[in-house]
């Protein structure tokens, strides 16, 4: 049989890290889905980006997010064993945005993305950090998960790849974003 | 915090290699790549010099302790190379660490149900913040030695006398008269 499948999901459950299976439409793999697509939404924008720097930046946070699914993906009593989302992570995250944020300043109203396609996938990816956020705060209330870190990181990580949306456009030349307002 | 596990001398190891781009970077919380969980997948000085002194409480007489003499000598002759990087990065982390810190201790202060776990946890910032204050300049952190003092006496006013946090093979390593907030119970 191929490596690459494995039949035991066909029953329309899927395994967690650790003892026990879940439906695939459960609320934690809602989550994983969210965070899985994220990650491959900031690849698209990683392969894009002509940014050294954001490139390096958008490798670190792929790689936590392949951390934190672990975490999320492994049940409560195998959780603390694939834990890598800890406060230091959330602490560098908020260095980077306030770094970033220093080089393009802050939009002082919303903007539309699309002024260029990296920053555009950034935008989506954004989006999709959020959705996974909502699913996760879900999973915490439940009791599904302990570690608030992660939820901290995500929040973060949200405003991360708005910055860093912001830094593409001001690196595209663009002077400055597409503002929500037509004025 | 656990007993010291071979990820701490892993870390110790791959942090060795990266300390000398850190202390260049503007970058506090430093990402390790390598196979790291729990609180050790970022590089600061605070961490290194946490697992630096847990391992070497535990491993004295193990197999260990040649190679953990060596990184403290390197350590030692990196230091003396850049005080100025050096002392300034461990100002930085103490600032931050502060704030970390502070926000903890209001969170127990809020949250008294939970006080118990959150403080076993975080106590390992006060921990870092001990180790950091030898090692930054102190006229450039008034304020912020300022700020710890009053969380110690806050501290102190939450906490009653106890047993100590970590495994008992750390204890010699971390007296009482300096690391006393590890001695405590909420």
């Amino acid at each position: 049989m191929s490596s690459f499948y494995t039949r035991t999901g066909d029953d329309g459950n899927t395994g967690l890290l650790g003892k026990g299976r879940l439906p695939k439409f459960d609320l934690r793999m809602e989550t994983l889905g969210a965070i899985d697509e994220a990650t491959a939404i900031l690849g698209i924008a990683r392969s894009l980006t002509k940014d050294h720097d954001n490139k390096e930046l958008l490798l670190h946070v792929q790689r936590d997010l392949y951390g934190l699914m672990s975490e999320v993906a492994a049940s409560k009593e195998e959780a603390n064993r694939f834990r890598v989302i800890c406060a230091d992570s959330i602490r560098w995250l908020e260095e980077q945005i306030d770094a970033i944020a220093q080089l393009t300043g802050t939009p002082h109203e919303f903007i539309v993305p699309g002024d260029c396609v990296q920053a555009a996938f950034l935008d989506q990816a954004r989006t999709v950090v959020r959705r996974a956020e909502r699913r996760l705060a879900e999973l915490l209330q439940r009791g599904a998960i302990e570690n608030h870190e992660l939820l901290s990181y995500l929040n973060r990580l949200s405003s991360l790849c708005f910055v860093i949306e912001l830094r593409e456009i001001q690196l595209a030349g663009i002077e400055q974003p597409t503002l929500a307002k037509d004025s | 915090m656990n007993p010291t596990d071979p990820q701490e001398l892993v870390f110790l190891r791959t942090a060795l290699t990266e300390l000398p781009d850190y202390l260049l970077s503007s970058v506090l919380f430093w990402p390790l790549s390598g196979p790291f969980t729990g609180d050790l997948t970022r590089l600061t000085l605070g961490n290194f010099l946490l697992v630096l002194i847990r391992l070497k409480a535990t491993e004295t007489a193990s197999q260990y302790s040649p190679e953990l003499l060596s990184i403290q000598n390197q350590v030692v002759q990196l230091k003396n190379k850049e005080p100025g990087l050096w002392r300034r990065k461990a100002g930085q982390e103490f600032h931050a660490r502060i704030q970390m810190w502070k926000n903890s201790l209001i969170e127990m202060m809020n949250d008294p149900g939970q006080c118990s776990a959150e403080f076993r946890h975080a106590v390992r910032w006060r921990v870092i913040l001990e180790l950091l204050k030898e090692e930054l300049y102190p006229e450039t952190a008034t304020a912020d030695l300022e700020v710890l003092q009053h969380l110690d006496d806050m501290l102190r006013r939450l906490c009653n006398p106890g047993q100590f946090l970590w495994a008992s093979d750390l204890e010699a390593s971390f007296p009482s008269n300096r690391f006393w907030f590890l001695y405590m119970n909420i």
